[in-house]
């Protein structure tokens, strides 16, 4: 409509020439894009358009046979032909021209678009393009075909396996924030475990001062039971003895489910359930002989947390540690025996294999609940080795303090074994330690047997236990790592701008 | 057509007219036969726009009398004017490409297929005829064709003989002349066997003895004899019935590794 209008008053009239030339030799498609592709065909700059070369596709699979030379077979391709024409396949020829448009727009980076010939717009009418000509008339070009433009997607899909196993992952993402909430929720708790233990420790130091303990939890438990009706009546222990079997046999009912629970914070072994077995009836009686079984007991302590503490500083004397505690146990059956067997005999019976099977139900019925109970634990070692740490060394101050107090036969034997027992580790050793070492689990025997295997950094080496024991705060862990540090004196390197610690073995 | 004939490299658009816009004309299949017939020269038809201020444009195509002339005996003929809808194109973008270049002359050089663009697509039109007589009589004309049945029903008077029997086809024939006039198959010497062989091994490894006898026109008994001396023969299934050089005579051994370190070369870089 570029001619000049004629403009008349009323309406304009205006004239074009139509014609069909025939002389060319272009051939007129049509693209079409979606309105959403948002294509703007004024924009475009170095398109590049081609048919696409799927050949491969069309041939289908096939062997990569060479056509040639090493390895070709001569006439290969017509004897396959032939054979397929005798089955009845006749293979359709590769047109090359009826193969889609690969359309590139700007370039490497650009837009790809693949154009599909549609059939059936033509079929019931012709399509014309018009266009200006120079001399103001219109050229009308028949149309041949449509094409549909797609783009192409760069990336690669995923396939079925793939997808399913992204699919997946993204499950995983919920569950990792689950597990953050509740890595956190832990954290917390053993936060405020940490500091737990000790405001318990001066309590129950107060408590029952002359308490020894073990390194078992229901001990302690027991311990509380006992340590209410320390102060006297008979009856009233009755009572407490016929409602905890009530108690028991409730909680029975539930002990599954708090086995399941219980295993998580504690691993439990079968010998563990037995030694807690004999001890919670030694336990029991302890509360009437007042002045014989707590000596005993206090003697066991100590025999049990010199056997705790080699535990923990060395492996090899483990053997002779247990053989100790055994014995010591055996001794201590018998200074029991003599008083209120009878009354005990009842409770004795049943609770043993109560307890065997449900240890953690009496917990929970006996209102203590299990993070704390299993709290205890290391709290009330410290207690023992606390005590003794007053004295210049662990031996040392096991000698005094027992001293001191009135001392069966079968103790004093107990006191001569766990001595032999000391006896044979280097004193050094021994004086060095702090009872929260064994509270993280960080032991400088520990430590250094780490520095003398290669030098390591103090974070290296935090690591180290922070992957052994999960319970202790990170706080406490590097306090007592400084102290242990402190206390071997490590050679330091500076590697790197970081500092290697390391430890000439000797 | 072979596969190498097609042309590989990037081409690129023609961008020269693509801001142009222009119209699409939807016209019915008599419109486009007889504009196909027409020469290129002539006007085939006026194309009239009249506006009238307030009102749509009203677009009318008026043949011209050259095309209406432009027919086979028989034929109906079209009517002269019809009206042009004009409408938008919604939801697509639409433009007009053109290649020019071989169509289907199967020259030996791939003479530069060059691709335009032609413009974008404005306005579409569709042409409508009136209803006046001549529409009519053109469709009914149209109708009654194509209601009309394929096939028919003739009676015969007398046999037709569709087939004759004949003593010796045309192809047979034919082969026979020329055996006739390659003649018997001579045993040549055997170095020239050995070199014509020699050489067809060079261009592939494995042979069936059929190509082999075409290729060296030899007696198939004698052709035998001397690849049993050079050749083995599979009797395993990859290349089963088949000859291939003995290992002592194969000399594509510079060529093989070529080939394959190309080839890794080639996955490597990909």
């Amino acid at each position: 409509m570029t001619t000049p209008a004629t403009s008349g008053s009323t309406s304009t009239v205006q004239e074009f020439k139509i014609r069909v030339p025939k002389n060319v030799k272009k051939k007129y498609h049509v693209m079409r894009f979606n309105a959403t592709l948002n294509v703007d065909f004024a924009k475009w700059t170095h398109v590049k358009m081609e048919r696409e070369n799927n050949i491969r596709e069309f041939k289908g699979i096939e062997e990569d046979m060479p056509k040639f030379g090493a390895g070709s077979e001569y006439g290969r391709d017509m004897r396959e032909e032939a054979r397929r024409k005798k089955f009845g396949i006749i293979s359709r020829k590769y047109k090359p021209e009826d193969q889609p448009w690969i359309l590139k727009v700007g370039g490497k980076t650009g837009k790809k678009f693949k154009g599909i010939r549609e059939g059936g717009v033509s079929e019931n009418a012709a399509y014309y393009v018009f266009t200006h000509a120079a001399d103001g008339a219109i050229d009308a070009y028949p149309l041949q075909e449509w094409y549909n433009f797609q783009p192409i997607q760069r990336y690669k899909a995923l396939s079925a396996e793939e997808a399913e196993q992204e699919f997946g992952r993204r499950n995983k993402v919920i569950n990792y924030f689950s597990l953050m909430l509740r890595k956190r929720m832990c954290g917390d708790n053993a936060a405020e475990d940490g500091e737990d233990p000790d405001e318990k420790k001066t309590k129950n130091s107060k408590a029952k001062k002359d308490l020894k303990i073990s390194e078992m939890d229901e001990w302690i438990d027991s311990d509380d039971d006992s340590s209410d009706s320390e102060g006297g009546e008979k009856e009233k222990e009755d009572e407490e003895a016929a409602a905890k079997k009530k108690k028991n046999k409730k909680a029975l009912k539930n002990k599954k489910k708090k086995k399941v629970e219980d295993e998580a914070f504690e691993e439990s072994d079968d010998g563990d359930e037995e030694g807690r077995e004999r001890d919670y009836i030694s336990d029991s009686s302890d509360s009437e002989s007042d002045h014989e079984t707590k000596t005993n007991k206090e003697l066991k302590g100590v025999a049990e947390e010199d056997a705790l503490r080699k535990l923990l500083t060395s492996d090899e004397d483990s053997d002779e540690d247990q053989e100790q505690k055994q014995e010591s146990e055996q001794e201590d059956e018998p200074t029991k025996e003599g008083e209120e067997r009878a009354s005990k005999l009842t409770k004795k019976k049943k609770k043993p294999d109560e307890t065997k099977k449900e240890t953690s139900s009496e917990f929970s019925s006996d209102s203590d609940t299990d993070p704390e109970s299993s709290n205890k634990k290391p709290k009330k070692t410290k207690n023992g080795t606390d005590k003794n740490a007053g004295g210049a060394s662990g031996t040392g101050s096991a000698n005094t303090s027992r001293a001191g107090t009135p001392t069966p036969s079968a103790a004093m034997a107990a006191v001569a074994a766990a001595n032999a027992a000391n006896a044979n580790q280097p004193p050094s050793k021994r004086t060095k330690l702090d009872p929260s070492y064994s509270e993280c689990g960080v032991t400088e025997e520990a430590v250094r047997r780490y520095l003398a295997r290669k030098p390591m950094t103090t974070t290296e080496l935090l690591t180290k236990f922070k992957s052994k024991r999960t319970g202790v705060s990170s706080e406490r862990l590097v306090e007592t790592m400084t102290q242990i540090l402190k206390r071997i004196n490590p050679v330091k390197q500076n590697i790197n701008g970081k500092m290697y610690l390391s430890i000439k073995p000797t | 057509m072979s596969v190498n004939a097609l042309p590989q490299f990037d081409r690129e658009l023609d961008l020269s007219n693509t801001g142009r816009g222009v119209w699409l004309v939807k016209v019915p299949k008599y419109i486009a036969n007889k504009w196909d017939k027409a020469p290129g020269e002539i006007e085939v038809g006026k194309l009239k726009i009249s506006r009238v201020p307030g009102q749509k444009a009203q677009v009318q195509l008026s043949l011209s009398e050259a095309v209406l002339c432009l027919k086979d005996p028989g034929e109906q003929s079209i009517p002269k004017e019809h009206r042009l809808n004009v409408s938008n194109v919604t939801r697509q973008s639409l433009g007009v490409f053109s290649h020019a270049g071989p169509s289907n002359t199967d020259s030996v050089v791939p003479e530069a297929e060059k691709l335009y663009m032609e413009g974008r697509i404005v306005q579409k039109l569709e042409c409508r005829p009136y209803a006046d007589p001549t529409y009519y009589k053109l469709k009914s004309e149209s109708i009654r064709k194509a209601s009309m049945p394929q096939r028919q029903v003739q009676q015969l008077e007398r046999i037709v003989q569709t087939f004759k029997p004949v003593s010796d086809h045309k192809h047979n024939i034919e082969y026979q002349e020329k055996k006739k006039a390659e003649g018997k198959k001579a045993r040549d010497d055997k170095e020239a066997v050995l070199n014509v062989l020699f050489a067809a091994f060079e261009k592939h490894q494995y042979y069936n003895i059929k190509d082999l006898q075409k290729i060296t026109k030899q007696p198939i008994v004698y052709l035998k004899e001397i690849l049993k001396e050079v050749c083995n023969y599979n009797l395993k299934n990859p290349h089963k019935n088949m000859w291939e050089l003995k290992p002592e005579y194969r000399h594509y051994k510079q060529e093989v590794p070529v080939e394959t370190k190309e080839s890794k070369n080639s996955s490597d870089s990909e």
